[in-house]
């Protein structure tokens, strides 16, 4: 279990703002935290990197101290075995995206490790270009890979699947599920984009100018859907009994039937869409 | 025509650079990444240099490392050295006057760096010389060379502080810009003006060096 407890006086565009949080994250799962840009998102990603200094608080990850401000304990940022995926990527231009991949290595006697990411982030055919020729979404997987190289024990990611196209996303976002689980990773993902929250995480931290105002599960599991699924139909017929309205559908031709509850106002030749709002 | 003044001053500017270069790094890091308050004060020392008449410097030089003062007693006595009058002294007095057109270009080069290099290569557990040696400097190539040559021409075009702490010493300290003002006291405009002419080339070119690789820097990242 990994606790995080932060409380810092930051000041902003919009003057000064009080962060104040506490959460935890688990061992082997995705939290996430979710808010609009200027929440102080990226102001927790920077003090658990160790990149700004919390004014109190503690973190733990995995039950070692990286910050306690009771017992004047603080980590370097290198001694804290974070893997991060900057927002802007952050990667070496004088390096080739193989050489960004070793540099992360502890140790050089591991570059079999590099070849199976590049392999699997499918980025071995590029793997000796240079950064800046590189696309976003191919940035994105490179940074991906440079983080999961150094086998961290925290691993942040912000906002790290905006620019990648559906196919790729819901490849990576697999992989990195499967990682997270497989390897006992805890992560932290930092995203202001919904969908991306609830595809990928198991819990959500929802914050609000320095403050959590919402915590809990995501609303629908998609993980084995990944891509949501939404059909759309014309509604033909209504049958309406006591406790429920039956609900005839013409999709693309075929009719189905369904159960909605009463509450739902619909009405006939309107179209209806199936998506997470019904049972 | 004596070479010799020419192949002093090449002299002279190649050992400052080097010492220059040397000394700079750490200086401009600190200045880049620091939040002291400190910074102001170390900034303007280090440019002084940059508007202060050379002569004022010279002076000053003079006085502090002359044989009867106590700095150039205790450096005489230690290390063997005499400050003024030699070509130790130049080298000296030159890594204090060009010491500004070797910081600046390399603590402006790493603070425009975007931040997140430097706390990337923290994260994957490397040291702060670890990172300026493999990701920040390797970074700043262009910063690097306009360092190097802008300290390099500005050593060559020496003339104040020279005269000033060096004199006039065959081979010693009787660099190309001395020997110019010499040949033309003694009206020998033809050699004066080889001198010249052979400065005039040489830094021109050697700026060109910089500027033309900053452009093809620069249209590198535009495309």
């Amino acid at each position: 279990m990994s606790q995080i407890k932060l409380h810092k006086k930051l000041s902003g565009p919009k003057g000064e703002m009080l962060l104040d949080v506490d959460f935890t994250l688990s061992k082997g799962k995705i939290t996430a935290l979710y808010g609009p840009s200027g929440a102080g998102k990226t102001s927790i990603a920077k003090m658990i990197g160790g990149f700004m200094k919390p004014d109190q608080g503690l973190i733990t990850i995995d039950n070692t101290i990286w910050y306690d401000s009771q017992h004047n304990i603080f980590k370097k940022p290198q001694d804290r075995t974070v893997g991060f995926v900057f927002q802007d990527y952050a990667l070496f231009p004088n390096m080739s995206i193989r050489q960004n991949l070793i540099y992360a290595l502890p140790n050089k006697t591991s570059l079999p490790w590099v070849s199976k990411i590049l392999d699997v982030m499918e980025l071995s055919k590029i793997e000796g270009e240079r950064p800046e020729k590189l696309s976003g979404g191919q940035k994105q997987r490179v940074a991906l890979a440079r983080a999961l190289v150094q086998q961290p024990s925290l691993l942040v990611l912000d906002e790290p699947l905006s620019s990648l196209d559906a196919q790729l996303k819901s490849k990576i976002q697999t992989y990195l599920k499967n990682y997270s689980e497989e390897r006992k990773l805890t992560t932290l993902l930092i995203s202001h984009d919904r969908d991306e929250i609830e595809s990928l995480s198991d819990y959500i931290y929802t914050i609000k100018e320095g403050k959590i105002v919402h915590q809990g599960k995501p609303e629908i599991n998609t993980n084995t859907l990944n891509n949501k699924l939404q059909l759309q139909g014309k509604v033909v017929r209504i049958e309406k009994n006591e406790n429920h309205q039956k609900v005839v559908l013409d999709i693309a031709g075929q009719t189905i039937t369904i159960e909605v509850n009463l509450d739902i106002q619909i009405s006939l030749n309107e179209t209806f869409y199936l998506n997470r709002d019904v049972c | 025509m004596d070479w010799g003044p020419i192949l002093l001053s090449f002299k002279l500017a190649a050992v400052t650079t080097a010492i220059l270069f040397v000394i700079s790094l750490p200086i401009s890091y600190w200045l880049a990444y620091t939040k002291s308050k400190l910074k102001p004060f170390i900034e303007t020392f280090i440019s002084l240099p940059l508007v202060l008449p050379p002569t004022v410097l010279g002076f000053y030089l003079l006085i502090s490392l002359g044989p009867s003062s106590s700095i150039g007693k205790f450096i005489n006595s230690f290390f063997d050295l005499q400050l003024v009058f030699s070509f130790e002294g130049l080298v000296f007095a030159s890594i204090l006057y060009s010491l500004p057109f070797m910081v600046q270009p390399i603590q402006s080069g790493l603070s425009n760096l975007p931040a997140n290099l430097k706390e990337a290569s923290y994260s994957l557990g490397k040291t702060r010389i670890q990172t300026l040696f493999r990701v920040l400097l390797p970074n700043s190539k262009t910063a690097l060379l306009s360092g190097i040559v802008l300290s390099f021409a500005h050593t060559l075009g020496e003339f104040g502080v020279v005269l000033m702490i060096g004199g006039n010493i065959p081979d010693e300290t009787r660099v190309a810009s001395i020997a110019i003002y010499e040949e033309v006291e003694a009206l020998s405009y033809d050699s004066a003006n080889h001198y010249s002419l052979i400065l005039l080339v040489i830094t021109f070119l050697l700026l060109l060096l910089v500027y033309s690789s900053n452009s093809k820097i620069f249209r590198k990242t535009m495309l």
